[in-house]
């Protein structure tokens, strides 16, 4: 499943994007993601917003970088390597 | 607590330190033995006043606040130690005789106290809250681990700065004018409230531009026409990068390497129409407009752009009801001309300025 990690705000608003491949199960993907899925809004200025996106089966989900289970570490490593200016 | 519904005993003991400081021991993130004893102090403190009458606390509040008194700063710094937990290990508070060696400790401190001197100073302003607010900082921040923390922000309770990349970003405590924008964001959350997103959003932003590049032009006696009026010189690494230009937005980089060229618009007829997933709806884009603007007005007036470009944007930042939280780039054109003439009279230099500030923007 094509997974892309979408990263926008900060001091400079740009938007950066980075795409990978989640080869491990469904069921462990839908798992983490509600682990990591943000819950309460925050009174942030000048913070980052990270949105994950799934192609097959279409999701977004806005979530939190603080604390990335295991499982999805690899995974992450990768989409933070990975990230780009939008074009 | 302290920015929802203001209360003088809730902030002179901020509960989030406590909380945040108990959580970060509970976890045995930080085993630095004095934390967990600040975090007793704290959680006992607190306590106690919970337990006593409302006049009680407030004579303790005022005690301690030193709000009966001359205002003073309370500033407090933490180490985030590259992780994602705030505010991190105390590293020095006021009334330390000692400043840090941390350079990036100095920076901030030296950056609070340069803006809490500003507002003070200029507009009678008593902190962020203007009662007199403890301003918490932490530094070396990581929202993960395992990736750089390129950026500095305001989480609506306290300052957060990450160190940047190395490579294109330097610490985020180096520019004073970012210390004051993100302070400033603070100031707004006590006055306007400016909604952050879309066109309130790009105000918010604005703003803050605006009096971060104050603090640094207050704190540098630089008159307005010979400002370099660029916001973020340093934390971009590279002589001919900025993060923002008010005298000239969409020029501060161009061909950067890994930002390409700057995309703020200077006026309203390349307003960027952007969703809201997007940087809250362009509010770091279209924040170029309200600061170019600003930029008009002030070079029109000439002199210190704080003394009368300034006092006008306080004012009307400050004054209760002046400017609705989801204003509009036109309702602040409308509010900063009404102060104009308030403050120097219908048809002044000041307030034929600000319309010509909002007109050359192409806001009408």
């Amino acid at each position: 499943m094509k997974v892309i990690l979408n990263e926008t705000g900060g001091l400079l608003g740009r938007t950066k994007v980075a795409e990978a491949e989640w080869t491990g199960p469904m069921e462990t993907w839908k798992e983490m993601l509600e682990k990591i899925k943000v819950k309460t809004k925050r009174n942030q200025k000048d913070g980052y917003r990270y949105v994950l996106t799934t192609i097959n089966p279409d999701k977004k989900t806005q979530i939190s970088i603080n604390d990335i289970p295991a499982p999805l570490k690899d995974l992450f490593d990768e989409l933070f390597q990975n990230l780009k200016i939008e074009p | 607590m302290c920015n929802k519904s203001f209360n003088p005993f809730h902030c002179i003991l901020p509960p989030y330190i406590a909380d945040k400081l108990e959580n970060a021991a509970s976890k045995n993130k930080i085993a630095d033995k004095d934390n967990e004893m600040a975090a007793d102090r704290f959680r006992s403190k607190r306590n106690a006043m919970g337990a006593m009458t409302t006049k009680k606390k407030m004579q303790i509040s005022m005690l301690e606040n030193n709000a009966d008194a001359t205002p003073s700063l309370v500033q407090r710094v933490f180490d985030a130690e590259q992780l994602p937990i705030l505010p991190g290990t105390p590293l020095w508070k006021t009334g330390d005789k000692k400043l840090p060696t941390d350079k990036d400790a100095k920076n901030a401190i030296t950056g609070v106290q340069k803006t809490w001197n500003f507002y003070q100073t200029l507009f009678n302003r008593n902190s962020l809250n203007n009662m007199g607010m403890v301003i918490s900082q932490s530094i070396h921040y990581r929202e993960n681990p395992r990736k750089v923390f390129d950026n500095a922000m305001w989480d609506g309770e306290q300052m957060i700065y990450g160190d940047g990349d190395g490579v294109f970003t330097g610490s985020f405590t180096s520019d004073l004018d970012i210390i004051a924008h993100e302070l400033t964001h603070g100031v707004i959350d006590f006055t306007a409230k400016l909604a952050y997103e879309n066109q309130s959003g790009a105000l918010n932003e604005s703003f803050a531009d605006v009096f971060g590049i104050l603090v640094k032009q207050w704190n540098g006696k630089t008159q307005a026409k010979k400002a370099d009026w660029l916001i973020g010189k340093n934390v971009l690494i590279g002589s001919k990068y900025a993060l923002r230009s008010m005298k000239a937005p969409g020029t501060a980089y161009k061909n950067h390497p890994e930002l390409g060229t700057d995309p703020q618009p200077a006026v309203m007829s390349q307003f960027k129409v952007m969703d809201k997933s997007k940087d809250n709806g362009g509010v770091h884009y279209n924040s170029g407009i309200p600061n170019f603007a600003f930029y008009v007005t002030a070079n029109e007036l000439g002199g210190f752009a704080w003394e009368k470009a300034g006092r006008i944007w306080y004012e009307t930042l400050a004054q209760n009801g002046l400017l609705k939280k989801n204003a509009t780039f036109k309702d602040a054109r409308n509010a900063t001309i009404k102060k104009a003439s308030e403050i120097y009279g219908v048809n002044s230099l000041e307030e034929k300025a600000v319309k010509l500030g909002w007109d050359t923007a192409e806001v009408k």
